[in-house]
């Protein structure tokens, strides 16, 4: 009975990403911008990938008119901002398309930290309203463009100076203080990666190409997708607790183990088995 | 064939009454005796794990680039040869793994199992004149295995290890007058050094084992010679003892219990992971993970560290930091304490007789309370040094429970001192009650004229 | 003649000693095939496990319990044997000393000094102690760098970036110790969110601020950057620092204040130390007043 309360316990150490359906990619389009890459990366809209090509008229009225009914009452009016929100005239496509893909956006209740959950939109809403934010005076970083960089080691070294630290060394996530977290990176996909770094949203830091080059971004996207499929070749990880469920393991099987084989052997004090 | 070994061993060496004397030796039967012996076995594997180990292991802070191919995310990485010869031991060598993980696993039970060896010793009262010398020997094992375990699990030089390096340092560093000799004679220079690896490697493998097992040995000299302790009972009085015998009874029992034991480490040794360094990554002293905690033995420390009050003294023209109370003065004291309570015990309940009747724990509720409550505040100090993990699960924030467990770890050990106190209180009461009202039957008459006995529920 | 529980316990040793062969063969057979660690950790544990089981067995059901019994003798001795033994060791010692206190006195002061020479040697298990405790290699007019190396400028962050940096020319291979000391979080923050105390206002231009990476709690690095509260966190302990005002405690057991580093840019956007380090790095000791 205590080896299944332990069990519970440490698989619900595991950290719950609030979403299990992984978040909508950008849709591919017609036309890929150059350096589109292989192997399943997907491919931002071409459109938003370079600033000076305005996004089509429709899409914007379609945007706005969604902004209207989700967002205005919390970002307010012109993306001004309100007391409960702030305003967005410094986001660009990068923020809007991480905080609408990876769910976080619009926020349930406001004042709480943003979690990764099942989007609100479909794939072409959330296009319109990168487009009407990014046509008014949104001014922040586009969607990232990825390559493939399997320098796994490189994109490791960017990890451990300046990820681990509030993301764990597994990805699983960790305490950020004050009640934020900073969550597991097991449910992203690379452009999500991509644009948290490039766009730093929540308390997370961000990172501008002069501070990790878009290269050593691959990479670091590289990695954190390789650790979707961590190397536990010593045996159940214990859900990533650490020393933490390794002492907790210790105890349950170690100590509780030999007490049964010792129950088994000797007697206790109400009932004694030999003459 | 038996018999012709027995006449040489005894023409040599004189053995043959010593031989008899001992396969009679009473072993008392009950369960928790056999605790200790869980630790001894722990012993044994440990140091046999261990010894594969040393001839695979690198002691060296020399750097090296790394070159296999088991972890492509490190390859090509300037590492630590004593962290590449691990990963070497782990992924190139066949059953390394499991007997590395085995070994691990055997340091956290080791240490468990003293614990709970010792507490059955104490809530017993098996520490009483005239074993307190071994209770002294016992505690001083803890405090050997504790260290051992700290510089083992330092020696691969992971990020995780490397960092509890760096704060085992800074309380070192924090001691009055001789911190900074300790810290840098027992680390070789300021952490992380070139010597370290090697230093620590020397404490692990030598120094510690070497006292480990003189005071094993002495631990169980002082056993055999003053004979087990037993439980009230039938025909149990304080001049006997009575039990199976060691000779074949107890043997084929205890024997069971090392082959359980041996069984379940190496079991979680193959099934569970523990300490992935390849995992954490080479140390580096700029960069650190979260969460960070050590293994559980120390981590009641880490807790301590966690809890700790900011409060740096000036003296002449020195410190006495903040570190120093819940790094070093804390466990200084609590050690104290239990190193002490035998003749504490003896000063608030005099008592100058020879015990080998042991209590049962609500016979003595002062010692039995006591001990609930030093036990609850060190488990306090340790669920304390998992505050981060436990906010990540409960998505309360990491302030709010490291404040709970601020004042849980004043406020919650008076009341299982209380509680426990109560609790024996009722349980004396009750078998006093028991003993001045035996069980009584009553004689019924049956319809075949025999009689028949029906009890009499106790009022 | 066995009796119905002997067989049935005879049966139970069998099966496990036969389960303890199967663990053993499979533990050899994945051994010879290259090995996994699941397999071999299954066949050795079970097969132990296994064996232990039978003796368990073997145990409750074939040994015939019984009990013996052993005298408990007081250890204590007749005052007789006692003071005949203590009187050996006195009039032994007595004759030692003789009349001889003196050379007595003597022998043992000259074993008490041979001791405390004799520990000399220790001397030479590690350096010194007193001196560089806390001290880095920042002096006024060294450029930031990267751990590679590279030179970190104001172009390289924007408001709410961080980045770890190392004096320029002390980063290398073999130079761990000093990175080790040297770490420093260089923070880019709005200009109007900073409240530095008066003697500080220049040690923040264009919101660049510096502080020591080392916590002064019990020295591990702190590299969480909170960046909406604009606060440094040790994730090792929790301490807290707020980056606008000089890096002060807001929560956690740390008792003093990040160590801050003036921050100098010059017209060219090249970001140098401005002085020294604003105290010692890391946790305190009783060597610092």
């Amino acid at each position: 009975m205590i080896v299944l309360a332990a069990a519970a316990f440490l698989a619900a150490a595991a950290p719950l990403p609030r979403a299990t359906v992984p978040s909508t990619p950008a849709s591919p389009v017609a036309g890929a911008s150059p350096g589109a890459m292989s192997n399943g990366m997907p491919q931002p809209p071409a459109t938003y990938t370079s600033v000076s090509a305005p996004p089509p008229a429709d899409q914007v009225k379609v945007g706005g008119e969604l902004y209207a009914v989700h967002c205005i009452s919390c970002h307010g009016a012109d993306l001004r901002g309100t007391p409960m929100a702030p305003g967005l005239t410094s986001s660009g496509a990068g923020d809007v398309d991480f905080q609408l893909s990876t769910g976080r956006m619009p926020l349930e209740v406001p004042g709480t930290e943003p979690m990764r959950g099942p989007p609100s939109f479909p794939r072409p809403q959330i296009d319109a309203l990168i487009a009407y934010v990014v046509s008014h005076g949104g001014t922040g970083p586009p969607i990232p463009v990825l390559h493939h960089n399997a320098d796994l080691t490189r994109g490791r070294v960017i990890y451990e100076e300046n990820c681990q630290q509030c993301h764990g060394a597994t990805g699983d996530g960790a305490v950020a203080g004050f009640g934020w977290l900073a969550p597991s990176l097991k449910a992203s996909i690379p452009v999500q990666v991509a644009e948290a770094v490039r766009t730093g949203p929540g308390i997370m830091p961000r990172y501008a190409a002069a501070d990790i080059s878009d290269r050593d971004l691959d990479a670091l996207v590289g990695y954190v997708e390789a650790m979707h499929r961590p190397d536990d070749r010593g045996g159940y990880s214990l859900a990533s607790a650490g020393p933490v469920g390794e002492g907790l393991a210790g105890w349950i099987v170690g100590v509780g183990g030999t007490i049964i084989v010792m129950l088994l052997v000797g007697e206790t004090l109400a009932k004694k088995r030999s003459a | 064939m038996i018999r012709a070994l027995v006449t040489w061993m005894d023409e040599r060496l004189g053995g043959a009454p010593f031989l008899r004397n001992a396969l009679k030796k009473a072993f008392p039967d009950h369960w928790s005796f056999m605790l200790g012996e869980v630790a001894m076995y722990c012993f044994i594997f440990i140091i046999a794990s261990g010894t594969y180990l040393t001839f695979f292991f690198h002691p060296s802070d020399a750097r090296v680039v790394y070159n296999g191919t088991a972890i492509p995310s490190l390859r090509g990485r300037t590492m630590s040869d004593a962290y590449a010869s691990v990963l070497k031991l782990s992924f190139e060598t066949q059953a390394g793994l499991v007997i590395r993980q085995a070994h691990h696993w055997c340091a956290n039970v080791f240490a468990a199992a003293i614990v709970t060896h010792m507490s059955r010793i104490y809530f017993t009262g098996a520490f009483r004149k005239p074993r307190e010398i071994n209770w002294v020997i016992g505690l001083t094992l803890l405090l050997l295995v504790i260290g051992d375990g700290f510089t083992g699990y330092s020696l691969p030089g992971d990020a995780l290890s490397g960092a509890g390096l760096k704060i085992a340092q800074s309380i070192a560093l924090s001691i009055p007058v001789i911190g900074g000799w300790v810290a840098f004679l027992a680390f070789g220079g300021n952490v992380p050094s070139a010597e370290t690896t090697n230093r620590l490697f020397a404490i692990h493998i030598l120094f510690i084992p070497l006292l480990l097992g003189a005071l094993i040995a002495a631990h169980l000299a002082v056993l055999w010679r003053q004979k087990h302790t037993q439980f009230p009972g039938e025909n149990r009085r304080e001049n006997n003892v009575v039990g199976s015998p060691l000779w074949p009874n107890y043997t084929v029992r205890s024997v069971a219990l090392m082959l359980a034991t041996f069984g379940l480490l190496l079991l979680l040794g193959g099934l569970v992971e523990i300490n992935p360094v390849w995992l954490y990554g080479p140390y580096d002293p700029w960069t650190v993970s979260s969460p960070a905690q050590p293994d559980w033995y120390v981590g009641w420390l880490d807790g301590s560290l966690r809890l700790g009050p900011r409060l740096a003294l000036r003296v002449g023209g020195h410190t006495i930091t903040a570190l120093f109370w819940a790094g070093a003065a804390l466990p200084g004291c609590i050690f104290a304490l239990i190193y002490a309570w035998p003749w504490i015990e003896r000063r608030l309940q005099p008592d100058e007789r020879e015990h080998e009747l042991l209590d049962v724990p609500w016979a003595n509720p002062l010692r039995t309370a006591t001990g609930v409550a030093v036990l609850t505040f060190v488990a306090l100090l340790l669920f304390a040094g998992s505050d981060d993990v436990q906010a990540r699960l409960t998505h309360i924030s990491v302030q709010q429970i490291t404040w709970a467990y601020r004042i849980a770890v004043w406020v919650l050990p008076p009341l299982a001192f209380a509680l426990a106190w109560r609790v024996c209180r009722e349980l004396q009461a009750r078998h006093a009650y028991e003993e001045d009202h035996p069980p009584r039957v009553v004689l019924v008459r049956t319809d075949e004229g025999g009689y028949d006995e029906e009890p009499v529920p106790v009022p | 003649m066995s009796s119905p529980r002997e067989r049935r316990g005879e049966r139970w040793a069998a099966a496990w000693l036969t389960t303890s062969v199967a663990c053993s063969v499979a533990f050899a057979t994945s051994f010879a095939l290259g090995g996994q660690p699941q397999v071999e950790g299954i066949g050795l544990g079970g097969a132990l496990l296994a064996l232990a089981a039978a003796l368990i067995v073997w145990s409750r059901a074939l040994i015939p319990p019984r009990q013996v019994e052993d005298e408990h003798l007081p250890l204590a001795h007749p005052a007789v044997q006692r003071a005949a033994a203590a009187g050996l060791l006195i009039e032994g010692g007595a004759e030692i000393v003789g009349r001889r206190a003196w050379l007595v006195r003597f022998a043992c002061a000259a074993a008490g000094v041979l001791g405390v020479a004799a520990l000399f040697p220790l001397r030479g298990l590690g350096p010194n102690p007193n001196g560089r405790l806390g001290e880095t290699s920042w002096k006024r007019g060294l450029r930031f760098v990267r751990e590679d190396g590279s030179f970190v400028d104001a172009s390289a962050l924007e408001v709410g970036s961080v980045v770890t940096v190392f004096p320029e020319g002390a980063v290398g291979p073999d130079k761990v110790v000093d990175m080790a000391n040297d770490a420093v979080m260089l923070v880019r923050v709005q200009e109007d969110a900073l409240r530095m105390p008066p003697d500080r206002a220049s040690w923040t231009p264009r919101g660049f601020v510096a502080y020591s990476k080392i916590c002064t709690h019990a020295g591990c690095p702190v590299a969480l950057y909170r960046e909406g509260p604009q606060q440094l966190m040790c994730p090792c302990h929790q301490s807290t620092f707020d980056v606008t005002d000089g890096g002060t405690v807001v929560f956690g057991p740390a008792a003093r204040a990040l160590p801050q580093l003036p921050v100098a840019l010059d017209a060219d956007g090249v970001l140098r130390a401005g002085g020294a380090m604003s105290g010692f790095i890391g946790p305190e000791s009783w060597e610092h007043a």
